[in-house]
């Protein structure tokens, strides 16, 4: 039985009333497994940041249930409970506090049971970050870079990140990666990242969700849903224009080309049976997948509008 | 340092680009027999990907009998003895077959003769073989 | 030199002075750089953070998340409670002025002027009073219920409940220790200079006839009824009822953003809504308002002061506007 580290079930947040009712989250589905790495993809206003806002207990569910590691984390206690073993970053990396050393000293008294003063140490150093340089005149990198390293010294059971990458150039980047799988992923802790940086999330991830628009449109173990997509070119006969493996297929003079989104080893099987000729069959990367299943969902909601 | 060089958007899975390309480096003599390899914990954070990704890639290979863990203490390459008969020839072909049937597949597709097809197979063998001696040969380069 | 002036004079003082003296720094700062251009920059100490010292009586009650918590709400009390206290030093001894002393001559006998002076600038404070409440009260709510301070405070692991009284209750000892001090230094100003002069308070029946109507008035109905103990207890419980009732108000969801566009006009319109309560509070003589001043204990002119009974009101008002502050603020959707 896999425990969760945040479960979400019918999850729903809406804005406003009737006709001018905003569904910021709609009906969502998140599973996240303890001990893994889970990427949540998304377009901006995609309903992500309101999720990782009622995990945190900053919002309140209009409907549906959040669990986050088994705790409901909107009513006191269990949302104190919750937060003493959840370290966050926002997506707003403002001012906090007067310094970086302030405010890693200060969050430090938080979280006294699991806050390492080493791997403070040892964050600060590889992120090159200025301990003493007054927060007004922080550039964003180093906001971001100060929220990651308070975050990741605590060293809690869940670590929530919403856009850790703002303003880290690629060093800084690089930097946080290893860190993440270094330092905060032994005994089972988890790490939830939300981001639209699909390459850093290909990555490191091994399990991921797609949200558009409130809804989770796929989510799974980052390899199953990468050999579960593939881009097919077929030539022949009657060759389908629909059908439940078939994401999208575009059709040109001399080739039909498929984005399938489940079993193409045996979709391709079927068509050659029916004497079709494959011509080229490639995997999708992690953006393509991306792409081709938010435009899937445009073309359904413009069909439906 | 493991000459590893892994790449996330390729389609390949990154589990499965790990086992080749550590069988890659015992077959090309880069890892001998008995070498000691990093933790799954070092390997993941030098390569910058998962660690259960890591863990899976050195579970199907001690699986394969291409490295054993020592309880407490380490991951190491299989022995000589160990690399060679490790598995039955029976159930090296039964893993080899789809390999072969790929690449037959694939040689079809783009009108390759048969004959063209196995002067490809030898000399990639060759390459191997020749890679290996020259290893054996001179000494190794310092990692 | 008009009283007016002086008072204004002496709330920005430390204000030009600060402002003076950062200059300074920034100045001498910028020259020892520049001189020391070629040297090394020093390196930077790695973080190595004291060990918590041990909590005082006080704080010893509580987990060490609270203490934290607690440290800066404090220091930021403290800070609050030295400007503050600043204020209600001017503002109390602004009536010991000889220009407000003497605003209308001689016509009253010498104690009687300072009295009343005194007493009548002690309950005129309370419109400065109406908009540092409004202000303290923003101040101690806004790390609660906007931008990122306020997300930062509300993902520690402490309850909503906590984290609201840990703002309130120093905002609150802060507001009431700088009225303290003010009433003491200001009674003790008054001692050094003109002496215990309520004591020295003549009769009505024998100062009365050689006065005006007017000022016969003043003496017989507002100065010798009028209650020193009083006055500085309603403003006690003025300024608790008052930023009760701002602090509500800054609970409320309209200040959150969505809405940020309309926090400027939001902003000048509680100062209008402050100023004008402060306004009637001011002529809260007039029969209209008279009734409605005595039951909240609201006692702003020198005259014949509400019974102590009614000084249960305003507390009981407070702690009732306090705990529906905190409902609001921790409803509060970030």
């Amino acid at each position: 039985m896999t425990n969760f580290a945040i479960r979400t079930e019918n999850l729903a947040k809406i804005y406003g009333h009737g006709r001018k009712a905003i569904r910021a989250v709609d009906g969502l589905a998140l599973n996240v497994p303890e001990g893994s790495i889970y990427g949540l993809l998304g377009r901006n206003s995609s309903g992500k940041t309101t999720t990782i806002r009622m995990a945190m207990g900053l919002a309140r569910p209009t409907s549906g249930s959040i669990e986050v590691l088994g705790l409901n984390p909107w009513p006191d206690p269990s949302r104190v409970e919750m937060l003493r073993q959840v370290a966050f970053v926002p997506e707003d990396k403002a001012n906090i506090g007067l310094t970086v050393r302030k405010v890693l000293a200060l969050n430090r008294s938080f979280y006294p049971d699991t806050w390492s003063d080493a791997l403070a140490r040892k964050v600060v150093d590889r992120l090159e970050l200025p301990l003493d340089t007054s927060f007004i005149k922080l550039s964003l990198g180093n906001k971001t870079k100060s929220a990651l390293a308070s975050a990741i010294a605590q060293r809690s059971r869940l670590l929530i990140l919403d856009e850790p990458t703002t303003g880290l150039d690629p060093v800084a980047l690089d930097a946080l990666l290893r860190l993440l799988v270094e330092d905060c992923t032994a005994d089972g802790r988890t790490i939830f990242l939300s981001t639209h940086q699909l390459a850093e999330i290909e990555q490191i991830a091994d399990h991921i969700g797609i949200m558009d628009r409130g809804k989770l449109l796929i989510e799974g173990p980052l390899d199953d849903i990468r050999a579960s997509f593939r881009r097919v070119t077929v030539t022949g006969a009657n060759l389908p224009a629909r059908g439940p493996q078939i994401l999208s297929a575009r059709r040109d003079a001399h080739a039909t080309q498929y984005i399938l989104r489940a079993s193409p080893e045996a979709f391709t099987t079927e068509l050659t049976r029916n004497g079709a000729t494959i011509v080229d069959s490639e995997p999708l990367s992690l953006s393509e997948i991306f792409l081709a299943l938010c435009r899937r969902e445009e073309g359904t909601q413009e069909e439906a509008a | 340092m493991l000459p590893l060089r892994i790449s996330a958007s390729s389609g390949v899975p990154v589990y499965l680009q790990l086992e080749q390309q550590i069988k890659q480096a015992i077959a090309s003599g880069l890892l001998h027999a008995g070498n000691a390899l990093p933790s799954t914990r070092r390997t993941a954070a030098e390569l910058r990907i998962n660690p259960n990704t890591v863990a899976r890639a050195f579970q199907n290979l001690e699986r394969e009998g291409v490295i054993r863990t020592v309880p407490g203490g380490g991951t190491f390459v299989a022995s000589e003895a160990a690399l060679a008969s490790g598995l039955l020839k029976a159930e090296k072909l039964r893993r080899l077959r789809p390999l072969a049937q790929q690449l037959a597949v694939e040689a079809a597709q783009l009108r390759l003769s048969a004959e063209d097809t196995h002067k490809l197979l030898d000399a990639a063998l060759e390459d191997l073989t020749r890679k290996s001696r020259a290893d054996k040969r001179s000494p190794e380069e310092p990692q | 030199m008009s009283g007016g002036l002086i008072v204004f004079l002496e709330i920005i003082a430390p204000l030009v002075i600060l402002i003076i003296y950062g200059r300074i720094k920034i100045v001498r700062a910028r020259r020892k750089a520049e001189a020391e251009e070629t040297s090394v920059v020093a390196p930077m100490l790695p973080f190595n953070p004291r060990t918590e010292p041990t909590p005082g009586p006080l704080l010893r009650p509580f987990s060490t998340p609270q203490r934290a918590y607690l440290r800066q709400q404090i220091a930021l009390g403290k800070a609050c409670f030295y400007m503050l206290a600043y204020v209600c030093i001017v503002i109390f001894t602004s009536g010991l002025l000889p220009p407000y002393v003497n605003r209308d001559g001689t016509v009253l006998p010498f104690a009687e002027r300072v009295w009343y002076s005194y007493l009548e600038h002690a309950a005129v404070a309370e419109i400065v009073i109406v908009i540092f409440m409004l202000v303290a009260a923003m101040i101690a709510l806004g790390g609660l219920t906007n931008g990122a301070p306020a997300i930062f405070n509300r993902t520690r692991p402490l309850t909503r409940s906590f984290l609201f009284w840990a703002r309130v209750v120093p905002a609150i000892v802060a507001i009431l220790a700088s009225l303290a001090v003010g009433i003491v230094a200001s009674v003790v100003l008054l001692l050094i200079f003109y002496g215990p002069v309520w004591l020295h308070l003549h009769d009505a029946a024998t100062v009365g006839p050689f006065l005006s109507r007017a000022r016969y008035w003043i003496l017989a109905h507002g100065l010798l009824q009028a209650s020193a103990p009083r006055i500085f207890l309603s403003l006690a419980t003025t300024a608790l009822l008052i930023f009760s009732a701002a602090a509500v108000f800054v609970s409320q969801p309209f200040w959150s953003s969505g809405k940020r566009r309309m926090t400027p006009l939001v902003t000048f319109l509680s100062i209008f809504v402050g100023l004008s309560a402060a306004r009637m509070i001011r002529h809260a003589d007039l029969p209209s308002f008279s009734r409605w001043s005595d039951v909240l204990f609201v006692y702003a002119t020198v005259g014949p002061p509400p019974p102590y009974t009614y000084v249960l009101v305003p507390i009981l008002a407070s702690t009732a506007l306090l705990l529906i502050a905190q409902f609001c603020v921790a409803r509060k959707e970030l």
